[in-house]
């Protein structure tokens, strides 16, 4: 399945060159998690981010679904 | 036909009921819940007045009723100085449907007499009273609410881009004591976005530099400043200082971050947080034991340099101007007890799209601060925590056991 994962602030700069805008498609085997999800970014691991998804912050154990919008929020510094 | 008083009186108590002193006073140790409404003029109210009464002068009552009490079947007491005016008022209000008002006989004058409690609410000076005059207009804030922000200590973390707007609104509304830590001095980079300091205070300590700017907006104001860095070893002296009422959270670092963060939760004060980055910012409120804290959120910092702050990415001057009026924002309501706070939700600002975005905060049951089993319950070394600083060998991380939780 595949879902669709904004990156915010500082972690854009995680966004490969051929995406399209800030938003990077993701393809996960069915029932994969908020944690699978993670662990398929190429961004460092210990980066710890906030997953959000219409309007909720989703725990990590939560399963995700085909198409599903979701939204990476970092913790900023300043 | 013409009436004269004593007609208008005999018409009015036929139609409103009323109410001794000692039946209103025994309805509301009962706790049944009746708006109490004052009808007697604003002085008169300010010399004292039935707690937790809503002023509405006589004369205004027909203009402002239905705003103040949009619901006609509450049940309201009214009472004025000795029971003539509010027994008019009351039954001009059953003209206007309101089912449900009694007429308080012999009014606050045989209230107080009584030896009943009443409340007084601040005098003002004139002065005050043209400054904060938009403030009274507004029945969330009132003279009731004023008193409230003149009687508040908050305290702000930094006098950055953040703390700047943050201090100068809290300042311009009135907030009492207004607490700023930073050991910085003022620096010209500083000036595109830092609105409290200005170019002839280069090189000045910023909590001299902001004392100036604040006590030139509001000399009311009691500016209480601390040329330190927060550390574990000093926080909680400066949150017990002026027991601050609130925190709000403007610092530029990640130890700082997860520092007010534990000393928030341990000592149980709201922590106003705004963060931001180039473009794109955040605020919340982290208020312990109504909703998340900040590791809830972020159980661990990012690794050492993966987040780069304001100073090594960059910041549009006028977005910590944006988030940090949010703050102030945030912070007055806290104090104030009105409207929904940001407690359990995040808006996020991105400023190039123009896009705001609110979402709800999930509370980590499992987390180490606040969660059913907290394993940090004193203050650690957060510049190791946060990975800038090697542990020192044989060193307890343990700095300093907070005070109660």
């Amino acid at each position: 399945m595949r879902v669709h994962v904004k990156l915010n602030a500082t972690l854009r700069r995680y966004v490969p060159a051929n995406a399209d805008g800030d938003t990077v498609l993701v393809d996960l085997e069915p029932g994969a998690t908020v944690d699978d999800l993670l662990a398929a970014l190429a961004i460092p691991t210990g980066y710890t981010k906030m997953v959000v998804s219409a309007g909720e912050h989703l725990a990590s154990a939560t399963v995700l679904h085909e198409g599903q919008h979701l939204s990476l929020f970092p913790p900023l510094a300043g | 036909m013409a009436k004269t008083f004593k007609q208008l009186m005999d018409e009015a108590r036929a139609s409103v009921p009323e109410w001794s002193i000692d039946q209103v006073k025994s309805e509301l140790d009962n706790g049944n819940g009746r708006v109490l409404l004052d009808v007697r003029e604003k002085e008169e109210f300010r010399e004292g007045h039935l707690n937790g009464a809503l002023s509405i002068p006589r004369g205004f009552l027909e203009i402002q009723v239905e705003e103040k009490i949009p619901d006609k079947d509450t049940p309201i007491i009214a009472y004025c100085a000795g029971g003539t005016r509010s027994l008019l008022a009351a039954r001009h209000l059953g003209e206007m449907g309101y089912a449900n008002v009694i007429s308080m006989i012999g009014g606050y004058s045989a209230w107080k007499g009584a030896g009943y409690p009443w409340a007084q609410v601040r005098k003002f000076t004139p002065e005050q009273m043209a400054r904060y005059s938009r403030h009274f207009l507004l029945s969330e804030v009132g003279e009731a609410g004023q008193a409230k922000l003149m009687d508040a200590k908050i305290l702000c973390v930094g006098a950055g881009g953040l703390g700047s707007p943050a201090a100068l609104y809290l300042a311009a509304a009135g907030v009492g004591t207004l607490g700023i830590v930073d050991d910085d001095v003022v620096d010209l980079s500083n000036l595109q976005r830092q609105i409290l300091h200005t170019n002839d205070r280069v090189g000045e300590l910023k909590i001299e530099s902001a004392r100036k700017t604040i006590n030139a907006l509001n000399p009311d104001v009691k500016v209480v400043g601390y040329p330190e860095r927060l550390t574990s070893a000093n926080i909680m002296r400066i949150f017990a200082d002026e027991d601050y009422d609130v925190i709000v959270d403007g610092c530029d670092n990640f130890p700082t971050r997860y520092l007010i963060n534990d000393a928030c939760v341990m000592s149980g004060k709201p922590n106003v947080h705004g963060s931001i980055f180039q473009f794109e910012g955040q605020v919340t409120v982290f208020h312990p034991g109504h909703g998340p804290c900040y590791r809830c959120l972020f159980p661990e910092p990012p690794p050492p340099g993966a987040a780069p702050s304001c100073a090594e990415a960059g910041v549009l001057g006028v977005l910590p101007g944006l988030i940090g009026c949010v703050q102030a924002l945030e912070a007055i309501k806290l104090i104030l007890g009105v409207g929904k706070p940001l407690v359990g939700r995040m808006i996020y600002f991105d400023t190039l799209s123009m896009e705001l975005r609110s979402h709800k905060l999930r509370q980590d049951r499992e987390c180490p601060v606040c969660g059913e089993n907290p394993t940090i319950t004193a203050l650690v070394d957060y510049e190791e925590f946060c990975g800038l600083r090697q542990a020192p060998p044989e060193q307890s991380r343990i700095l300093q056991v907070a005070a109660g939780r």
